[in-house]
């Protein structure tokens, strides 16, 4: 465990990880498990009395069907929310939270590069968020059988924990990144939280108006539930968007770190 | 000491500005310049580093003294490439630390000033991962070193005292036997009996060949280890000297107390003593260079007690910048 810098950041971050992990399979089987009492038809007459324009705007358009109901519970709100929270911290730790709390002086001191801390603690974030989102997968796919959820295949599932996943990378890595260039936890912090508040709202209003349906495809949200994975399967091109988003922003954090002075 | 006249630290007109950051830690912002006013009214950056030229040759130990804020954590950190010099040219081993990279860092052991590991693992948990981020350092070579330190390697780094986490910096900086220290305040945090013990290592590290570099604001530690020893203030290297030179300019108060009330003007002729004041039975006043002629001198009445306190920095410096006419006067 202590061999190399990743190993060693994910043994350190241990804790975290099981809580997180903990908390998004018991909100995942809690929404889940609520299914049957929603799937009956008179709580969709009851839907049908709220006005269209906020049931899109919360994705609550199909909130009967099996994957209407996790699109817009876990799916659509309190999955990504608390993966992306966790991203973020994680991704805001890796860098500027080390170098602020003066720790990361020591390290770089050590023979090994600064690109390798940076694509190591990134190496790091992704193994956490994957456990964080096996968690959630193995929730619902638990829940499958018991709560009515059998017309989801488990595929279809695994194509949406997947899009989670690469949702959470992304702002992880913005916040690492921006970390990296900066040094500074708030900046970090702050930065990749109003990208993601932004993203959500820019997302779920711009897509309802046409002249401001093209400001949708900048946000991280439209390739995360755009082409509705849990409906549809695995997007390939979204997941690819989400995925060299991540990737750009590993590799501006290993410029960016690699260029300045570190702790000054 | 077949590489006795090789380089190993060649500092070249270095220039070191930070930018003007309020994110500065406070224990850099004090030491700057003053901030002035560039001709365009814009405050020029502040100035950590003002051309420093500082020569190191292998097998040295090289004390580095200056009053907190100088530049010594500055131009150490340009050593392991933790920062960059603005203008100027670092070499280490005849290398530049920043395109030299781990294979530099590798045969370099360092000391933060600070020594900061906030986590709750074990002593013994850290230094095996930094350890093996070097390659491997034997667990009997930690456990020695964390005996001959009285530290006890199973505590959680996060609850040691300063004095114990300083023991952990100097383990990690001495584990891997490198051939060149780099040590920032190493004494700080410690008590005396563990500060002897340290300048143990440093003398033991010397006679296997290693260069040692470290800094300090105390003459006393320096001066009882360094071969020569180089004097910075406000970003400036004032002297490099031997250390029988720094001791001979150092000014020592001392306080002589006699048996008998002393004749007037009894002192006022000894060389090296100045500021002689006489109360009574006590004469107190500034030594500078030989004892010899005040002991002497002194040694002609009846002494009852004898009192030479620890050479003080800021009047060492004050010596030099008198010397300078002032260039850099205060």
């Amino acid at each position: 465990m202590l061999r190399s810098v990743w190993t060693k950041t994910l043994w350190e971050g241990r804790n975290g990880i099981v809580l997180w992990s903990v908390a998004l399979a018991g909100v995942s089987l809690m929404y889940a498990l609520f299914y049957p009492s929603i799937n009956q038809e008179s709580f969709a007459q009851a839907m049908e009395s709220f006005p269209e324009a906020l049931m899109l705007a919360f994705g609550w358009d199909d909130l009967t069907s099996a994957a209407g109901y996790l699109g817009s519970t876990v799916f659509g709100l309190l999955a990504p929310i608390l993966m992306i929270v966790f991203a973020i911290g994680l991704g805001t730790r890796a860098i500027a939270g080390d170098e602020e709390a003066g720790t990361l002086d020591l390290l770089l001191a050590h023979p090994v590069s600064r690109a390798r801390v940076v694509l190591e603690r990134a190496l790091a974030l992704a193994v956490s968020l994957t456990v964080a989102t096996l968690a959630v997968f193995g929730a619902i796919v638990a829940a499958r059988g018991v709560a009515e959820l059998d017309a989801l295949s488990v595929g279809a599932i695994a194509a949406a924990s997947l899009h989670l996943l690469l949702l959470a990378l992304t702002f992880g890595t913005l916040a690492l990144a921006l970390g990296a260039i900066g040094g500074s936890r708030s900046l970090a912090l702050s930065g990749a939280a109003i990208v993601a508040v932004l993203g959500y709202f820019g997302n779920t209003i711009a897509r309802q108006v046409d002249a401001t349906r093209w400001l949708a495809t900048l946000s991280p949200f439209r390739y995360y539930e755009g082409g509705a994975p849990l409906r549809n399967g695995l997007q390939v091109g979204d997941a690819t968007v989400l995925l060299v988003a991540s990737a750009l922003f590993v590799a501006v954090a290993v410029v960016a770190l690699g260029r300045r002075d570190v702790g000054a | 000491m077949q590489h006795a006249n090789r380089l190993v630290i060649e500092l070249t007109g270095v220039v070191k500005r930070y930018g003007r950051d309020t994110t500065e830690p406070p224990h850099r912002a004090h030491a700057l310049e003053p901030h002035t006013n560039g001709p365009t009214g814009a405050p020029l950056r502040a100035r950590a580093l003002d051309g420093v030229d500082l020569q190191v040759r292998a097998g040295e130990i090289f004390g580095f003294l200056g009053p907190n804020g100088a530049g010594k954590t500055t131009t150490i950190r340009l050593l392991l490439d933790l920062l960059r010099p603005t203008l100027g040219k670092v070499r280490v081993f005849g290398q530049d630390p920043r395109s030299a990279g781990p294979a530099l860092r590798r045969r370099i052991g360092y000391l933060p000033g600070d020594v900061r590991v906030g986590t709750r693992q074990s002593a013994h948990e850290l230094l095996t991962h930094l350890g093996q981020l070097r390659g491997g350092v034997s667990d009997a070579r930690i456990r020695s070193l964390a005996e001959r330190l009285g530290l006890d390697l199973r505590a959680p780094i996060r609850r040691l005292s300063k004095g114990n986490r300083q023991k952990v910096g100097l383990i990690q900086a001495f584990m891997h036997d490198p051939e060149l220290l780099v040590l920032d305040e190493p004494t700080s945090g410690l008590d005396p009996l563990l500060q002897r013990e340290f300048l143990a290592m440093v003398r033991e590290a010397s006679d296997r060949g290693r260069t040692v570099f470290m800094s300090s604001h105390v003459l006393s530690e320096v001066e009882q280890v360094a071969d020569r020893t180089g004097i910075i203030r406000d970003g400036h290297l004032v002297a490099v000297e031997s250390v029988d030179e720094l001791r001979t300019r150092a000014v020592r108060r001392v306080e002589v107390v006699f048996g008998h009330d002393l004749p007037d003007g009894a002192f006022s002729e000894v060389s090296g003593l100045e500021g002689a004041e006489v109360h009574g039975r006590t004469l107190r006043g500034r030594l500078t260079g030989p004892a010899d002629s005040f002991v002497k001198a002194a040694a002609r009445h009846e002494v009852v007690s004898f009192l030479a306190a620890d050479p003080d920095l800021e009047e060492l410096f004050f010596t030099y910048y008198a010397e300078r006419g002032g260039r850099h006067a205060a």
